[in-house]
């Protein structure tokens, strides 16, 4: 199929506002900041998530939206940074009011790059999914 | 060829351009041994095709024979203000010249090299050499500090001067106050990894990500890839120098230097309340934070806070995050000493408060050295 030129020239402009926030990504804390990507139990099957994590002197929190009517609030959060390794724990409610509990544990990629990623395993209430995040 | 087969191709090849043009300040500027592998050294002999004279670094292009083929490699060398200042510019070399390049190749296996040295063949003739800066001698008795009428410390020429910086700090890496023999080089690459502890009081994951970049040659660092400036007493430890500008009338003073973006900023002195920004919105912090500043004595006191940690506020890459504070102080101790202190108080990346400190030479006269990151070369 062949692109209409104003298509492409649109495209081009797109492609160089997409990329400059890669530019202003945060250089401190590896974990702060606001991640996207999903997760789920296959391939085929995602979720679209977004999470935000906060570095407050020491304490790492933060929320995990969407998936829930509201954000899961993260309980507890570590990083080891001897392996650059994640471990969340989050908790909210689904549609239905029932409580919900979300773990993540990850492993950091890219760390010296704005755009690091966080892979690993989702596990929501008994149930075993992976997941990915890019940091924003 | 039909129209739209040549809009297709122009399409392709603006978004080859545009994503060229995103790409290319990734390498522009940095540490050398980011780029190029100090362990991998060579030789090549070639004719000089072009000589790119910009900053942040000079390129010679050269095309090599070998056995049956020519190739081209570009020549990496430091920055036009280095060259110039040892001698060197853009006639140095002329296209057609043969030369002869030892120095470090790059890491990507690209066809680039770090010249440690050049030489003219034929003549035998050394070029493009670079000894290390050295701050001119100052003699003794150090004349005495520079005053305004009222009495207090001129940070800028003496009356009836014009020009002058102050550059050549005595440290550029941050190091604590009271460490002894932690050795780095001009860019903070330690020389001893086993000295990290001994650097700051870091919270775990600051100490390994410190290490990280260490390993890494610093080459994540975004002032270098993306131009971003140097804040906090990183300023004060790179080359090209730093200049005050006492607004007296506006109870103001504003910084420049040379180095990095040709940046600047600007400190109150009218006694306003430090809020974190002019306006008073402590919730959009900014790469320099909001600084506040009074005179204690003969000792200029800067608070700074509402920084956020988009890029990195030292040399050698120690981290720091959004709740970073830092008071600088700035005392002339003779016409040609500048001693600066910084206390970090940062709870995000610190165990506790540190400090570190360092004295810079009055370079009279002179104007800042005129050099943009962003001339970009890739």
């Amino acid at each position: 199929m062949k692109m209409h030129a104003g298509v492409r020239r649109l495209l081009l402009v797109l492609a160089c506002l997409i990329v400059p926030p890669a530019l202003v990504a945060q250089q401190g804390h590896p974990l702060a900041g606001v991640w996207s990507g999903d997760w789920g139990p296959t391939g085929i099957d995602r979720n679209p998530v977004t999470i935000e994590l906060t570095w407050v002197t020491t304490t790492l929190g933060g929320t995990i939206n969407p998936g829930l009517p509201d954000a899961a609030v993260i309980r507890t959060g570590r990083l080891d940074s001897k392996n650059w390794t994640v471990h969340i724990e989050a908790e909210g409610k689904d549609e239905n009011g029932n409580p919900v509990r979300i773990v993540v544990d990850g492993k950091l990629d890219a760390l010296g790059s704005a755009n690091r990623t966080l892979t690993g395993t989702w596990t929501r209430n008994n149930t075993r999914s992976t997941f990915k995040l890019t940091r924003e | 060829m039909t129209v739209k087969r040549k809009n297709f191709i122009l399409g392709v090849l603006g978004m080859g351009v545009a994503v060229f043009c995103l790409a290319a300040p990734v390498f522009a500027h940095h540490v050398p041994a980011a780029k190029f592998d100090p362990g991998r050294r060579s030789t090549l002999r070639g004719t000089v095709s072009k000589i790119d004279w910009l900053n942040p670094h000079v390129h010679v292009f050269i095309e090599v024979r070998d056995r049956n083929q020519t190739t081209n490699w570009a020549v990496e060398l430091e920055s036009t203000v280095n060259l110039r200042r040892n001698g060197w510019n853009a006639q140095t070399l002329r296209p057609g010249d043969a030369i002869t390049v030892v120095g470090t190749v790059a890491r990507n296996g690209s066809r680039q090299i770090w010249g440690d040295s050049v030489t003219v063949d034929g003549t035998g003739r050394r070029v493009f050499t670079v000894a290390a800066p050295q701050p001119p001698a100052n003699p003794q008795p150090a004349p005495a500090t520079p005053r305004w009428p009222d009495g207090q410390p001129r940070l800028g020429p003496p009356a009836g001067q014009g020009g002058g910086y102050w550059e050549f700090p005595t440290a550029t890496t941050l190091i604590e106050d009271g460490v002894q023999g932690v050795r780095a080089d001009q860019y903070g690459l330690l020389a001893n990894l086993n000295d990290i502890d001994k650097v700051a009081p870091f919270q775990p994951w600051a100490r390994d990500l410190y290490e990280f970049r260490q390993r890494n040659f610093l080459r994540d660092d975004p002032m270098f890839t993306d131009c971003k400036p140097q804040i906090g007493p990183r300023i004060f430890q790179r080359p090209y120098g730093v200049r005050f500008l006492e607004e007296r009338a506006q109870r103001r003073i504003r910084m420049f230097w040379g180095d990095g973006n040709q940046g600047w900023r600007a400190y109150f002195l009218d006694g306003r309340e430090q809020t974190g920004r002019p306006e008073g919105n402590a919730e959009d912090p900014l790469y320099y934070g909001h600084g506040v500043g009074q005179w204690e004595g003969d000792t200029l006191v800067i608070d700074s806070k509402g920084f956020h940690d988009r890029t990195w506020f030292s040399n050698g890459g120690l981290p720091h995050t959004p709740q970073l504070h830092l008071i600088e102080r700035f005392t002339r101790t003779d016409l040609n000493t500048l001693r600066y202190e910084v206390t970090i108080d940062d709870p995000g990346a610190y165990t506790r408060t540190w400090k570190s400190s360092w004295t810079m030479r009055w370079i009279a006269g002179a104007e800042l050295p005129t050099y943009y990151c962003q001339d970009n070369r890739p």
